[in-house]
């Protein structure tokens, strides 16, 4: 038997595990495309890789001219696809444009790789694709090898 | 309370007003955005959705503040840059806007009359003297036409019988007598064209019907009547049911007055408006229907009012404003007619023609009152000549719109009424001249009635001497003010008071120099101070500055004396004015002042100024 202090007496794990608070995580942008969430309006990122993911995706999917305010803003792949089967250089063309965009709106975002292929198989909607798998870093939230990947369809 | 009004303030989000552009909007409803929604959005980088949002609401905020400021901007007229909100400025500040104006010149016409021996003097035939009539047009070398704007009447005489139409000896047959006269007469022409137009209107009556003038640049709509013989006269606004017009003068003094204003009633009247960018003239008739005015003089008033059908109780008695309008407050148009519209257009720098280039008569229309045989009046009219002896004046290119623009501010302030007294002299001076011409004119308080003011006012004859003004020129003013004046305000018209004085000095010469000659510059030194063109009413005579006049001619060695003496009544068949004036004992300090409302004249100056040398 001992000698004790309640004052030295603590909590239990039960008590504690009891009384754990019950953390939402905070939401950090809405997910495109956009969609209904569940306990938001919209469906909302949580964590920041899949937010800049959500980020890239559509800064690589975006053309000059279609973001209000900003011109220039987005990797404007569309001009290239216009004249795809012309086109030799493609994939030099795509990376420079996809490069300069991220530097100049994603400057944070350390890319990696660039993988280009002409989609497989049978085009169902009758027009020629190309998918691009862009591999890429984020050193500021220690994200590595990370691979988004975009479908791209001629004009 | 003051815990409260915290807590109100607490509950209020706090939002920022000055942002006004993109960069500061976003900005703004970033930290906004952060601020308050912490918790349900963080990513608002130019890449995110978020980015996005709020990219599109600075983007309305920037469209909303900008075309705040555009349209804050059009409510003024030195920022309005859109010709709409330019024209509506105009319209508000009663800024005219004019096309380019028409060019002005007389031009003389010459004829070639047979010669006639009346009571033994040879004269013009006066059967054969015609008058060319307004309207005959001539054409300068530049092509530019010019419309004649009066009856040019060889036979009008002067009171002495004299024909006012300068008159040389035209040919003459081998014996030396006098076959024919040359007669020259000037009549004022404008410049531009002259041209009719019709238009139909409908067996519907529309109020406030408009018609737009297919040539800009018109400067004098002439005429408009309609077929059933209505003539619609030009009113500055509907509401004004009145014009003045210029009757000729019948009275004795019409080589003074020629004209004598007439108060017309214009229940069917018009106004002009004209187009900024075009310069097209659009007019505007009427919101009373003539048709439904022509049974009732004063309308029934119970059918203004709208019938309450399937009701039996009512408060009040609805009156329809449609029908009211049809009312002849904004003067009356009438329907199932064709209106015919006479105007002049045309005008410019280029119509500024130099003198000698007008000399085709393209259209004379001649008549002859003295009905002379048809191939005399034939040889008259084939044998007309014109020139123009002055170069022609006024022509101006259509004002821009910021010639218009800088006219806003003066004209604003330029009301129409009569206010100070510069705003009563300014009406006086700018009586149309074929209603009379007030030389000098001076207002004063009227010591007897607070509300009143006294206008003097003075005329001069073709002597260049002062007269009393007509009478009809007087009740032509007083019709030409009465429209500007406040209802309050009375002014009373009087005669200024003409003090003639004779001016004698005596002046010690340079012995070296020939006293005449210094004396005769002398006197034409003084009679040019004394020239009445010089002289305001109410205005003193500075004795000093007529002696530095004198002093002022070579050879003046110094002034002896100087004299002023009031002559008054008929004086060697030379006739003064009838006011007796002392004229040292309104010498004060060595300045003479004249009554209340008095003028100085020297009004024979080659005998009324009186010089002598000293001893």
């Amino acid at each position: 038997m001992g000698s004790y202090s309640f004052k030295s007496s603590g909590t239990t794990a039960a008590d504690t595990t009891a009384n754990k608070l019950n953390v939402t995580p905070v939401p950090i942008g809405p997910t495109t495309p956009l969609s209904l969430g569940n306990s938001d309006l919209l469906t909302m990122t949580t964590d920041m890789g899949t937010a800049l993911a959500d980020n890239l995706r559509n800064l690589i999917l975006t053309n000059w001219g279609e973001r209000l305010g900003f011109y220039d803003f987005g990797a404007n792949l569309r001009p290239l696809m216009t004249n795809l089967v012309s086109q030799d250089d493609f994939d030099s063309s795509a990376i420079s444009n996809i490069r300069n965009a991220v530097q100049r709106w994603m400057p944070y975002i350390d890319l990696q790789s660039f993988v280009s292929h002409h989609r497989t198989q049978a085009p169902t909607s009758g027009v020629a694709a190309i998918q691009l798998v862009v591999t890429y870093n984020i050193p500021s939230l220690n994200i590595t090898g990370k691979q988004l990947q975009v479908t791209l369809y001629a004009i | 309370m003051t815990v409260q009004q915290n807590d109100n303030l607490l509950a209020v989000r706090q939002r920022k007003y000055l942002a006004k552009d993109f960069n500061s909007l976003r900005k703004n409803l970033l930290e906004y955005a952060r601020q308050y929604y912490p918790d349900r959005i963080r990513d608002f980088s130019e890449s995110s959705f978020g980015g996005l949002i709020l990219d599109f609401a600075a983007y309305v905020g920037d469209n909303m503040s900008y075309y705040l400021d555009h349209q804050y901007g059009e409510l003024h007229p030195t920022t309005a840059v859109e010709s709409i909100n330019i024209q509506r400025l105009l319209n508000a500040a009663n800024v005219p806007i004019t096309g380019a104006s028409p060019a002005i010149v007389p031009i003389t016409v010459y004829i070639q009359v047979p010669a006639a021996t009346i009571n033994g003097i040879v004269q013009p035939d006066p059967t054969t003297l015609p008058i060319v009539k307004a309207n005959s047009t001539f054409v300068a070398t530049n092509a530019v036409v010019f419309n004649l704007i009066e009856d040019i009447d060889f036979s009008s005489k002067r009171t002495d019988g004299s024909l006012f139409a300068s008159v040389k000896i035209g040919a003459k047959n081998t014996s030396g007598t006098i076959q024919t006269f040359i007669l020259a007469y000037s009549g004022l022409c404008i410049s531009g064209f002259e041209t009719t137009e019709t238009f139909t209107v409908g067996p519907t009556f529309i109020p406030y019907n408009q018609y737009t003038l297919s040539n800009s640049n018109v400067s004098e709509i002439i005429s408009v009547n309609d077929a059933l013989g209505n003539i619609y006269y030009h009113v500055d606004a509907l509401t004004n049911d009145v014009v003045y017009v210029n009757v000729l003068n019948t009275a004795g003094d019409n080589d003074l007055v020629p004209n004598v204003i007439k108060v017309v009633p214009a229940p069917y009247r018009y106004i002009t408006s004209t187009d900024l960018t075009n310069r097209s003239t659009t007019m505007t008739f009427g919101a009373g229907n003539a048709e439904s005015l022509q049974n009732d003089i004063i309308p029934d008033p119970s059918s203004f009012a709208i019938t309450l059908p399937y009701r039996t109780t009512f408060s009040r008695i609805p009156v329809n404003p449609q029908q009211l309008l049809q009312t002849s407050t904004l003067g009356i148009a009438a329907a199932n007619t064709t209106y015919s519209i006479t105007y002049r257009y045309g005008g410019g720098l280029s119509h500024n023609v130099d003198a000698n280039n007008i000399n085709i008569a393209r259209s004379i229309n001649m008549t002859f009152p003295g009905n002379p045989p048809a191939a005399v009046a034939g040889k008259i009219r084939s044998g007309v000549e014109v020139n123009n002896t002055i170069n022609a004046a006024g022509g101006e290119d259509a004002p821009t719109t910021d010639d218009l623009k800088a006219l806003i501010p003066s004209v604003t302030n330029s009301q129409e009424r009569i206010v100070t007294r510069p705003d009563l002299l300014a009406r006086v001076y700018t009586i149309p001249s074929n209603f009379g011409r007030v030389f000098r004119a001076a207002v004063r308080n009227n010591p007897h009635n607070p509300l009143a003011t006294q206008l003097f006012i003075i005329s001069r004859n073709t002597q260049n001497q002062l007269i009393t003004s007509p009478d009809t020129l007087k009740t032509n003013l007083v019709k030409y003010l009465n429209p500007y004046r406040m209802i309050s305000d009375a002014v009373d018209v009087l005669d200024a008071r003409v003090i003639d004085l004779t001016f004698s000095f005596s002046v010690l010469i340079d012995p070296s120099l020939n006293s005449a000659v210094v004396l005769q510059n002398v006197l034409t030194q003084l009679q040019t101070y004394f020239d009445i063109g010089n002289f305001h009413i109410d205005q003193p005579i500075v004795i000093d500055t007529l002696r530095n006049t004198i002093y002022q001619i070579p050879g003046i060695m110094s002034i002896n004396q100087i004299v002023f003496k009031n002559i008054t009544g008929t004086v060697n068949n030379r006739t003064y004015s009838n006011l007796r004036y002392d004229p040292a004992s309104n010498t004060k300090r060595g300045v003479m002042f004249p009554p209340p409302g008095g003028i100085f004249e020297v009004r024979y100056p080659d005998v009324d100024i009186i010089a002598q040398p000293s001893a």
